[in-house]
């Protein structure tokens, strides 16, 4: 398969301050292990560009983004939580940051790859229409998802956010809508941040239904996750079955994780990525974009980037034979 | 936060002439489980429920007055008393809503002494109340503090602890040791990242309270 591989070195330049978890060693150290792999060969390189301001308007309210750009400006310290740390020229990088998933977009719909991954920050899931919450200053994957609708008229996209946190902002930005389908599996709401993402959060008016959320308890492992991306997020999937599959890829359930409880391992997120991309070829032409949200262990967020990549990249036919002999198919 | 705070102002009522099924009626089309009787449009008189008006089949009792079955001189409660107060008397009576009145002027229809209805307040009302004071609907992280006594220089160990993170408190409740579960302080930071304020309450000797899985 030909995969994108979409980062920058201007996303290390988003400076969060120290003691800050989501920090700019998480790229250095994705970058340095995606190099020492030799994945670099493999993967087709694309530069992101900075996510036009129409393109930011889908989404966000003006006032918001300029908000952003004036705190950014004026050298806050964060925009609206603390958790949300900026600097300077964060209010570029995060444009930067949401291009990454636009120009990969326009990479597939060229025929010049068949999925990407991009590796981003500032992340972008908790970002809500009007206001930054927990690290994400704008909604890269809602963005992306707009994108793919208004420019190349691809109708349904579904988003899958496997993040240990529930995407608040994805989810309520998409509740009415019922061309975008939302799911995560994420850290029950009564143990873990935000606190929403309730199953019976379902979507509203047009968009009931359109919206899944399957709430994980604390410590589930790799069989319960699997369960229940077996036989409640894929058949939901398969049904809507959208025209692009975005992954808002957090790796922050990994049991090594520091912010969250969850106790999966790396084989848990390679075995959702197959069953994913499977899902993409079935139903989407095989078109899938992966954006890096979470993940907070700088060793395991670099191998799981790389198993991640390396399942992207491996033919279907190969993929087949591989899940005919592990007897998962 | 006091009853006036939380009550529902714009109470749908009856007329104590108003017979049993119109009653039935007000009840089904708003919606509602209790219907205060009032004379002169405030003066509250008796109050009368769902399950009262389930229990009337007899065709000559529905077109009868709704005063027949009604409970008269209900349980109410004054607009200034702290929503406990009605906490707690909807939970003793197993009531489902409450009528708030004040003292009727001395000209009033019923005359001294007589209640003028102001408002109603429900369970639900309380619930909404609940849940605000608890920040459940707000973004944040929820903590459990074991605290070995129930003082006050326990409770300001936690909060020192916490400040040091610097990050906002949503909400701060206590409950006191019950069965199995020991003396705890739940606290919701608005905050992504709660290792800080975990490590730093572990740090002033607190011990965090996880989920048991046998809880789940």
């Amino acid at each position: 398969m030909r995969t994108g591989w979409l980062t920058h070195p201007r996303y290390i330049e988003h400076d969060t301050g120290q003691g800050h978890p989501e920090r700019p060693d998480r790229l250095r150290a994705i970058c340095a292990a995606v190099e020492k792999a030799g994945l670099l060969d493999r993967l087709t390189v694309i530069e992101p560009r900075a996510a036009e301001e129409e393109h930011l308007l889908a989404v966000h309210e003006k006032d918001y983004l300029e908000r952003l750009e004036a705190a950014c400006k004026t050298g806050a310290r964060y925009i609206d939580v603390p958790d949300s740390a900026i600097c300077r020229d964060s209010h570029a990088i995060a444009r930067l940051s949401a291009g990454a998933g636009l120009a990969a977009i326009d990479a597939i719909m060229d025929g010049r790859i068949d999925n990407a991954f991009c590796a981003i920050r500032p992340p972008g899931h908790h970002c809500e229409v009007d206001r930054s919450m927990g690290f994400c200053l704008l909604n890269n994957a809602a963005i992306a998802a707009r994108y793919a609708q208004r420019v190349h008229g691809l109708s349904k996209v579904l988003i899958l956010d496997w993040d240990v946190h529930h995407g608040n902002g994805t989810q309520h930005i998409f509740e009415s809508d019922p061309t975008v389908f939302y799911c995560s599996l994420h850290e029950h709401p009564s143990f873990c941040y935000p606190g929403t993402g309730y199953a019976w959060e379902k979507g509203e008016g047009a968009g009931e239904g359109a919206t899944l959320n399957i709430p994980m308890p604390p410590n589930s492992t790799d069989a319960e996750y699997q369960e229940a991306f077996f036989s409640r997020f894929l058949p939901a999937a398969r049904q809507f079955d959208p025209d692009l599959v975005i992954v808002s890829a957090g790796f922050d359930a990994h049991e090594d994780d520091p912010l969250a409880s969850e106790d999966l391992t790396q084989a848990c997120f390679d075995w959702m990525a197959k069953r994913t991309k499977e899902l993409a070829r079935q139903c989407s032409g095989g078109r899938l974009v992966s954006l890096l949200e979470g993940g907070y262990n700088l060793d395991v967020l670099a191998t799981c980037v790389v198993s991640h990549l390396q399942i992207l990249l491996q033919e279907s036919e190969e993929e087949d034979l591989m899940l005919l002999k592990s007897g998962l198919g | 936060m006091f009853v006036s705070d939380r009550m529902t102002r714009d109470v749908v009522t009856i007329d104590e002439s108003g017979t049993v099924r119109e009653a039935a009626e007000l009840i089904a089309e708003r919606r509602i489980h209790q219907l205060p009787v009032v004379r002169e449009k405030q003066c509250l008189v008796g109050i009368v429920t769902d399950r009262d008006l389930r229990s009337v089949h007899d065709p000559e009792m529905m077109a009868g007055p709704v005063s027949a079955i009604m409970s008269r001189d209900p349980i109410t409660v004054w607009p200034g008393s702290p929503l406990e107060d009605a906490l707690l008397l909807l939970y003793r009576h197993r009531f489902g809503a409450l009528p708030v009145t004040v003292a009727a002027a001395p000209d009033c229809c019923l005359g001294k002494g007589m209640h003028r209805l102001v408002g109603i307040i429900s369970r639900t009302d309380i619930l909404a109340a609940l849940i605000e004071m608890l920040g459940i609907e707000e973004a944040g992280t929820r903590i459990e503090v074991e605290l070995p006594e129930q003082s006050a220089v326990a409770v300001v160990g936690v909060i020192n602890a916490v400040a040091q993170t610097q990050t906002r408190v949503v909400s701060l409740t206590l409950s006191g040791p019950r069965g199995r579960q020991s003396r705890r302080l739940y606290i919701r930071l608005s905050t992504i990242d709660p290792r800080r304020a975990i490590d730093a309450l572990r740090e002033a000797g607190y011990t965090i309270a996880h989920p048991s899985c046998d809880l789940i």
